[in-house]
């Protein structure tokens, strides 16, 4: 068996046979539990490579697969990254009955996932826009379910993203010819416009971010979660192999000042228009929009910091992202509007829920004890160093997330009547938001013990040290 | 000669797929532009692959008819005849010259595309843009992408000959044909629960 089969092709086929059993939605999600479960611990369990002995059974996983003449290679290094990535999806689809998703939820989920695995895995790595694309496309059934008409968001996002592809293609063709001769300056320059522009697409970097708020506002946001923060994810993974493949990309200084402009602009855009927000959706599109401007930063902060604040941040965003989901899809499960000018008193009988939905909205704002603190903190201080009207930029972007979750408390807390008609959340639906709560505090408390693994991930990218 | 011939038909059919209010007119428009793909590619890969591009277009054209029987047009947004068609004509004339000045500078640039190549790639890719900036109709919407999409992949044919590419390519393009199907009839669906 090689590590593609057992990353890739075998979700991808799980996932067809799911999809054959959608209408089965306890069992499609017991298999899809323990199949992500059992993948995320084969990452972290099996060398890849080497020989495997389980009691009497020994066997190898081995790097490659060669498919229609080029190679999907994972390697060892790959594993913490395959471990995060299923790891996540695991915690996605096992809090997914609870945020009331769809039958489709599920199988597609897995699918895309396991073609974002295929995408880190394809050589040449430009490739990866092809199959971005296509784990794109699948997307669309879960963020745009049947009984309602295709929304703007959709449309905008399908848009945006196919628009990716060529872009990140034609740049690998020319970055091709620039490795070989890098003084070419011309061809650099065209390289790095068409570059940027394949990643802004992908990435949803400003201004071509509009789409991600009304997703989130349009579609049931716990599925607009998953889909955005995986994608997201493997395509900040993608975009750093770049940097790991291009000896001329990361010694380029203008590289990094725009990626520290851009994170900036999308922080301080973002946190603007999120204080202004009064739906906890498009709040969350622009909390996300948020945490995509930090990972650019983190990026952009790299030949100062190197490149461990780029990995920490993953673990805050996907679980404070996450609880946020779970908790507005709980809200809108027991029957609460998301809008703060129409919520009906249900912070008298959703307590658990409006208590994490907070946690998390002050965890990515980056306040003190959470999770997101220490690395963003951090990154402020490495951004101030190299200029200080960014780091300003940063910090009022950061304030203006703190002053929507502010504001999001103040709604809840100034409908002071108890709405009987609203039903209280269920023990599991507690638990789950409490399980979440604690790692966003646990985190903020002992940043090392969990940060620290998450530096692993970076093994990946050999060439990345500066 | 051949490939001159297929630039004229990409110009046009383009500009068809731009102005045109009928989807049956739309999806013939489409149907030609892929034969006009199949030329320019067909310059650098072997025909046997280049068939695919054809193959794939008309398979996403018929998918995306389908979706539309039925239907009488697609003037569902500001379809004010002619006024619409005059404003749609006269965007297309500017991208047109927008291109007309760029080609000659990508020529430098796209050392490896042929001159044609680069015309029929630049006039697909500006028009389908122009196509996608104008519209908010999913089936408009999927068309512009297609175009899109079929610009790029005649300039990309020059430079990448990948079976895979080619496979990975022929699949985007029917998972967008097949996506806009599947948007264009979300409300006729069963509701998942």
């Amino acid at each position: 068996m090689s590590a593609p089969v057992l990353w890739f092709l075998a979700p991808l086929g799980l996932a067809v046979l799911l999809w054959l059993f959608q209408y089965r939605e306890r069992l499609v999600f017991a298999i899809s539990l323990l199949a992500t479960a059992f993948l995320t611990l084969a990452a972290w369990a099996f060398p890849i490579g080497e020989a495997v002995e389980l009691g009497p059974l020994s066997f190898e996983i081995a790097p490659t697969l060669n498919v229609l003449g080029r190679i999907f290679t994972l390697d060892g290094n790959d594993r913490a990254m395959i471990a995060l990535i299923y790891l996540a999806t695991t915690f996605w689809f096992a809090w997914s009955r609870l945020a009331k998703v769809h039958r489709y939820f599920i199988p597609l989920g897995l699918a895309m996932v396991a073609l974002l695995v295929a995408a880190l895995a394809v050589e040449p790595f430009l490739y990866a826009a092809l199959l971005i694309e296509m784990a794109v496309l699948i997307s669309i059934p879960m963020i745009s379910p049947p009984g309602a008409p295709a929304g703007n968001a959709t449309l905008r996002y399908v848009i945006f993203q196919t628009l990716a592809m060529p872009f990140i293609l034609f740049t690998g063709w020319i970055l091709t010819g620039a490795e070989a001769g890098p003084t070419e300056a011309g061809l650099i320059g065209k390289a790095g416009v068409l570059l940027g522009l394949g990643f802004a697409f992908l990435l949803a970097v400003f201004p071509f971010y509009t789409w991600i708020p009304l997703l989130a506002e349009q579609s049931h946001p716990y599925v607009v979660g998953f889909v955005i923060t995986t994608l997201q994810t493997i395509v900040l993974l993608f975009g750093v192999t770049f940097l790991d493949h291009y000896t001329w990309l990361r010694s380029s200084p203008e590289l990094f000042s725009v990626l520290l402009s851009t994170g900036s602009l999308m922080i301080i855009t973002g946190g603007i228009w999120a204080a202004f927000q009064s739906h906890l959706g498009r709040l969350m599109g622009y909390a996300i929009i948020i945490e995509t401007g930090f990972a650019l930063l983190a990026v952009g902060a790299a030949p100062q910091m190197g490149m461990d604040l780029f990995a920490m941040l993953f673990f805050p965003r996907l679980i404070g992202v996450g609880v946020w989901t779970m908790a507005i899809s709980i809200l809108k499960e027991h029957g609460q509007s998301l809008d703060f000018r129409q919520l009906r008193g249900s912070n008298k009988r959703l307590r658990f829920v409006v208590g994490s939905l907070i946690v998390a909205q002050f965890s990515l704002a980056g306040l003190p004890v959470l999770a997101s603190f220490p690395i963003k903190q951090a990154l402020v201080t490495a951004v101030g160093l190299e200029s200080l009207p960014l780091a300003l930029a940063v910090l009022i972007g950061s304030g203006g997330m703190l002053l929507s979750a502010v504001r999001t408390l103040a709604a809840f807390l100034q409908v002071r009547e108890e709405n009987p008609e609203i039903k209280p959340e269920t023990r599991y639906e507690r638990a789950a938001l409490v399980f979440g709560v604690f790692f966003l505090v646990f985190i903020g408390l002992a940043p090392q013990i969990i940060l620290d693994q998450a530096t692993s991930l970076l093994n990946a990218f050999s060439q990345l040290v500066w | 000669m051949l490939n001159s011939l297929a630039v004229i038909i990409c110009a046009v059919t383009s500009i068809a797929l731009l102005v045109s209010m009928d989807w049956r007119w739309t999806v013939g428009a489409l149907a030609a532009m892929y034969v006009a793909v199949l030329i320019l590619v067909s310059a650098t890969w072997p025909l046997g692959m280049a068939i695919t591009k054809l193959v794939v277009g008309w398979m996403a054209g018929a998918a995306l008819g389908l979706s539309q029987m039925g239907q009488r047009s697609l003037a569902t947004e500001g379809s004010s005849w002619p006024a619409s068609r005059i404003f749609r004509l006269l965007a297309a004339g500017l991208v047109m010259l927008m291109i007309a000045a760029i080609v000659p500078k990508a020529e430098g640039f796209l050392v490896t595309v042929g001159t044609p190549q680069i015309w029929g790639g630049f006039i697909l890719l500006g028009m389908g843009l122009l196509q996608l900036g104008m519209t908010a109709h999913p089936f408009r919407v999927i068309i512009g992408l297609l175009t899109v999409l079929a610009g790029f992949e005649i300039l990309y044919a020059a430079v990448e000959i990948s079976v895979l590419v080619a496979g990975l390519l022929s699949a985007v393009n029917l998972g967008l044909a097949l996506v806009g199907v599947y948007l264009l009839n979300l409300t006729n669906l069963e509701e998942p629960s």
